[in-house]
């Protein structure tokens, strides 16, 4: 939480393949392991 | 004169310690912090007649006491009262950065912000006020670029203005906005029984709300009573608002930078696709991100190997025809110089010496004994500079992180995270440089595993060695190069598969630590940054492995070239105790094909450094050239192949030992890594020499 990712947070998806998820979140591009990743959760907006 | 202690503070990738080093201008002292092995840099400078003592804190995003970063860079501030603290901020994603400083700045007034990467930041249509951001932190704030030194004169006046009462600092006050009550309640008791005095009160009521558990710990030592009210005030906080306070209270830090950076900064939009969008579309797509990765690795290697040793330049110009054209690479290759020049002064001592009347051993021991020693110790220096330079560049570049993002896949299946990439990678060049490498791992097992595991991959010292031995049993190239490329990549199967093992059995974990990792932006490697990272590194390493090598490499020198029968001036090295030692060890090197006692002794020498595996069958054959030594000694296709495997895996060399020690703490596990690897190298030796035998090959 404390790098930036709270609730009601714009993210954009960078890559979500494989590996990691990497993101960009309040100018800070952050490769997140699929574990943490799967428990943060998200809505999509256009 | 009077002293300032200031401490440097900010996230990782702000530009701390190049500003750190920027201002110490290099008188630096290195150390950890007690207890753990994170690094400590503390040093000093003067300016208007007064010292600056600065000492470089853990980057951290955070001083929440979560990690142990955090936990030094928090007890730091709190216990030794710094003068200053001087917070590291990046101009060009104030967001983020400001984060840490807000954290701070609630903890501690006596502060200076640096604003770091002005220039680069201007440059991106980046433009903040900074008497806005000044009035709204309450502290000074001083652009910089520490890349470029711009801006340092003023952050020095600044300090001293802190530092010296110069200087109206308005205390920071975030809005909790549904918290504060809550806030108050715990404020008043704290106050009421005037505990956690070396705090900020409303610091630490906030922090305790937020279930700071190193606080509440030392809160329950010192009344365990008014811990449990407020553990009940929070409870009643969470059911209140129906929320966790801990996120309302990062949430109102985060609403005050958005406010603050919405009214200080203005961005001029750039509008072309930068350049890291299209570079992380293919670092970071599934199939084209692992393959450019590796390419990227062997492509650095490929100029660390040429820049040291010549190769694969000088095998190439030979082939082609072009032999003198590739003695010149080979002789004017970084150790090669370096080579030439310690049996220069060697020679040159021994022929100043010799008329003087002193005894023949004397004169052996200093010229060569003493003379070779640091000879073997300056070799290191230039494979471990250049190793960090390459790497550094590609660390510095933002590229490497990505690597370890694209190949976390492949990691996972083994128990490690991408992270454990780095240390495979720096392997190649040294692994020592892979061993010391591990610390920078968040996690602990994970550190542990890769620094047991990565002496196992071959580095360039063994590299030397095993093209000597391709080049001797071998005349095609193509036979030679297989065997070259099979032993490397048996040597990352290893490192996996020895980290699976140690994770199962040794640390009873199977599933990988997760990786959260911050992608810095791509830019051009500084050289200033990538030379401060190569020279601290190999100074670290000079400095802690040093003395050991150098005392190792003369009693080497002793058991080479004394005997039973006292001095052996001839040089006959058979009647040494060396060769005594060998002969003991014969029945273990029979095992894996190799059954004469100048294998066993070239093994011993071997422990020293891997290279002393060629001086020594150098030595004992009388021929110079390695490749024409071990043809002489009737070097076999099959023998070279078990030697190959036995060489590179028997014991991880001298240095890599003080390494693993330094890193470790823990005997047991130094043993246990040395005993891996003599049963590796006897197992896959050992099978390879009798299937060949079965085979039919001799």
């Amino acid at each position: 939480m404390e790098l930036g990712l709270l609730p009601g947070e714009v993210v954009e998806v960078i890559s979500n393949s494989l590996g990691p998820v990497v993101l960009r979140v309040r100018g800070m591009t952050l490769a997140l392991g699929r574990n943490v990743a799967s428990r943060v959760w998200v809505e999509v907006i256009p | 004169m009077s002293e300032v202690l200031v401490a440097l503070a900010g996230s990782p990738n702000v530009g701390k310690s190049t500003l750190f080093n920027r201002i110490t201008g290099g008188d630096v002292h290195v150390a950890n912090w007690p207890g753990v092995t994170l690094q400590r840099a503390e040093g000093r400078t003067e300016h208007h007649g007064v010292v600056l003592r600065i000492v470089d804190l853990p980057g951290t995003y955070s001083l929440s006491a979560q990690d142990i970063g955090e936990r030094i860079a928090r007890e730091f501030i709190v216990e030794e009262k710094p003068d200053v603290i001087v917070i590291v901020v990046d101009a060009t994603s104030l967001e983020k950065s400001l984060y840490f400083a807000v954290m701070a700045l609630e903890l501690y007034q006596k502060a200076v912000i640096a604003l770091n990467m002005m220039d680069a930041a201007e440059k991106r249509g980046i433009h903040i006020d900074i008497e806005g951001l000044e009035s709204k932190l309450g502290v000074p704030v001083v652009p910089v670029s520490a890349l470029k030194g711009i801006g340092l004169g003023v952050l020095l006046d600044r300090i001293l203005d802190v530092a010296q009462g110069r200087m109206r600092i308005l205390p920071l006050k975030v809005d909790y906005n549904g918290l504060e009550p809550f806030i108050h309640e715990v404020e008043r008791l704290l106050r009421e029984r005037g505990i956690l005095k070396k705090y900020p009160c409303r610091w630490a009521a906030v922090r305790l709300l937020e279930g700071d558990e190193v606080l509440l710990d030392e809160l329950s030592k010192e009344d365990p009573e008014l811990a449990g009210k407020v553990r009940s005030i929070r409870e009643r906080a969470r059911i209140e608002l129906g929320e966790d306070p801990e996120r309302i209270a990062i949430s109102s830090r985060y609403s005050l930078i958005d406010e603050i950076v919405s009214s200080t900064v203005t961005r001029v939009r750039l509008a072309a696709p930068t350049l890291t969008e299209k570079l992380d579309q293919l670092m970071l797509h599934p199939v084209t991100g692992p393959i450019s990765s590796v390419l990227l690795i062997l492509f650095t290697f490929f100029l660390i190997f040429a820049v040291n040793t010549g190769f694969p330049l000088n095998i190439l110009f030979d082939h082609m025809g072009y032999t003198e054209l590739a003695a010149l690479i080979e002789e004017y290759s970084l150790s090669g110089i370096l080579g030439s020049f310690f049996d220069w002064l060697s020679s040159a001592i021994s022929d100043w010496l010799t008329p003087m009347g002193y005894a023949d051993w004397l004169v052996g021991l200093i010229s060569d004994g003493i003379i070779g020693s640091i000879g073997t110790l300056a070799s290191f220096i230039p494979l471990l500079l250049m190793a960090y330079v390459f790497l550094g560049a590609m660390q510095d570049s933002g590229l490497f992180p990505r690597a370890a993002v694209s190949l976390d896949n492949l990691f996972r299946r083994f128990g490690l995270s991408g992270r454990a990439f780095f240390p495979a990678a720096l392997g190649m060049g040294c692994s020592v440089a892979a061993v010391v490498s591990t610390r920078a791992m968040d996690d602990d097992r994970e550190r542990m595993v890769t620094s047991m595991a990565s002496p196992l991959i071959p580095c360039q010292a063994r590299l030397l060695v095993l093209l000597a031995l391709a080049s001797a049993a071998f005349t095609n190239p193509l036979e030679q190069s297989a065997l070259t490329v099979s032993v490397y990549l048996l040597s990352f199967v290893l490192y996996l598969l020895t980290s699976k093992l140690l994770n199962k059995f040794l640390f009873k974990v199977e599933y990988a630590p997760d990786l959260v990792m911050e992608l810095p932006p791509y830019h051009r490697p500084s050289l200033r940054v990538i030379w401060w990272y190569a020279r601290s590194n190999t100074e670290h390493f000079v400095k802690k492995a040093g003395l050991l090598i150098f005392v190792l490499g003369v009693v080497t020198w002793f058991l080479l070239n004394f005997g039973p029968t006292g001095y052996l001036s001839q040089g006959d090295i058979s009647k040494s105790y060396a060769a005594i030692l060998g002969n003991l060890l014969t029945p273990v090197t029979s095992l894996i094909g190799l059954p004469d006692w100048k294998y066993a002794l070239a093994f011993e020498v071997g422990f020293v450094a891997k290279e002393g595996l060629l001086i020594t069958f150098s030595s004992i054959t009388g021929a110079a050239d390695p490749v024409e030594a071990l043809r002489s000694m009737g070097i076999t296709p099959l023998k070279a192949v078990s030697m190959a495997l036995a060489m590179n895996y028997y014991v991880p060399c001298l240095a890599t030992v003080a390494a693993l020690f330094s890193e470790l703490r823990i005997g047991k596990y130094v043993l246990l890594t040395v005993a891996i690897e003599i049963a590796l190298a006897l197992l896959l030796a050992g099978t390879a020499y009798w299937v060949g035998i079965l085979m039919g090959f001799s």
